[in-house]
């Protein structure tokens, strides 16, 4: 992770939250999280996704100043996956990081990261292939996909008064779930 | 890994470093190389390059942000040079720079370049698509419905423009020949007409017309 330029970018980031006397807690997920994790050899864009709210003012505009000082995008660690389903107990199992000081950081679980990795997959398969190919580089189990799938029914399955065509949509992506094992 | 597998894996980091330099946000191991990069040469090495959704969408966004500051005279040049390029993606990257620069209308003698697969193709691997993209679909390539999210897939302009000169020299020229001229030169002050000429692809008239004012305006 040296030379990264997000690993930069954060370092940066926990030097100015601690002159300010700040702190920050983020649990990393997204294509960052794979490299945290060791499937680094994927093409990802530079920034950092956590589940957990960035509400204090202070703390975003700080984001913003290392992110311009780095020559990274205003938002490049944003919440926007706080609003996503994430598995339970999700926080149990999160890795914590211990390079940082004011930044309280975990990355999510591999298997986790499957469950979320699948979600994804199903929701936007159309505009993007990236989950899938995110997908690929976390190698599932059998086990591991199954247990993603039941992630899936429990909380991305068609109602019972939907569309043939989304109900089909939906049993296709399981099979394909199925086959990348 | 074969030299094959490995051949491609060098060239692929090669674009990554490039398309990182140019302002694509994608991540890159490779250290930003010290020489002049050419932008057209750039545009028509992304016809072969798109090896996953991501980097087809970070290409996209940049052609949206940056197409305006194209030549596409100076592409057909390079094609009519016998260039590298895949033409069924070239067609789609012409339809879009028509379609989303200003001055759009200027890429239309860029169309006669483009063709057709004799049939459906994907443009990566990646699962059915059930609804393909149909500017892709109009040249048989089966690819993404992209969301096209610019803040996502490029880094700031401000950025950009700061460290990237053939791109800040583009901004700031009326022309594209002073633009690469005075880029080329950045890199190589004692450079010969000639060898500028050569190397930024522009035909050595309309090089020697400009150098010496360039030349001695740095």
């Amino acid at each position: 992770m040296k030379d990264n330029p997000l690993s930069n970018a954060l370092d940066a980031l926990d030097s100015v939250l601690a002159q300010q006397k700040l702190k920050l807690d983020i649990l990393i997920c997204g294509a960052f999280a794979l490299q945290i994790l060791g499937f680094d050899r994927g093409v990802h864009t530079l920034d950092v996704d956590t589940v957990m709210k960035i509400d204090d003012p202070k703390v975003l505009n700080l984001i913003a100043e290392i992110g311009k000082q780095y020559g990274l995008s205003s938002n490049w660690l944003n919440d926007q996956a706080a609003s996503v389903t994430t598995p339970e107990d999700i926080f149990e199992r999160a890795k914590k990081l211990d390079q940082w000081s004011s930044i309280n950081a975990f990355v999510i679980d591999r298997v986790d990261l499957i469950k979320m990795k699948t979600s994804a997959f199903s929701i936007r398969r159309e505009e993007t292939s990236k989950d899938w190919d995110d997908l690929k580089l976390l190698s599932p189990t059998k086990q591991e996909i199954e247990a993603a799938i039941g992630f899936l029914r429990k909380f991305n399955a068609p109602p019972k008064n939907a569309s043939k065509a989304d109900i089909d949509n939906y049993k296709e992506t399981i099979h394909d779930l199925r086959n990348l094992v | 890994m074969t030299s094959e597998t490995l051949c491609k894996n060098i060239q692929s980091n090669d674009f990554l470093s490039k398309a990182f330099y140019f302002g694509i946000s994608l991540n890159t191991t490779v250290p930003k190389k010290q020489v002049y990069t050419d932008l057209e040469i750039f545009v028509l090495k992304a016809t072969y390059s798109l090896s996953s959704s991501r980097i087809t969408e970070g290409v996209l966004c940049w052609l949206k942000a940056y197409g305006h500051l194209l030549s596409p005279s100076k592409i057909r040049r390079l094609i009519l040079a016998s260039e590298n390029y895949d033409s069924a993606v070239f067609g789609v990257f012409t339809d879009f720079l028509i379609r989303e620069c200003k001055n759009g209308h200027q890429f239309k003698i860029l169309l006669p370049f483009s063709s057709k697969l004799k049939a459906e193709t994907p443009l990566y691997s990646s699962p059915r698509i059930r609804t393909p993209n149909m500017n892709f679909k109009k040249y048989n390539l089966i690819a993404h419905s992209y969301k096209l999210d610019l803040s996502k897939f490029l880094l700031p302009k401000t950025n950009t423009y700061k460290t990237c000169v053939e791109l800040r020299n583009r901004a700031l020229f009326g022309s594209t020949v002073n633009a690469d001229v005075a880029s080329y030169l950045s890199y190589n002050p004692s450079a010969t007409a000639y060898k500028v000429s050569k190397e930024t692809f522009h035909h050595k008239a309309s090089v020697f017309k400009v150098f010496a004012d360039i030349q001695e305006s740095a």
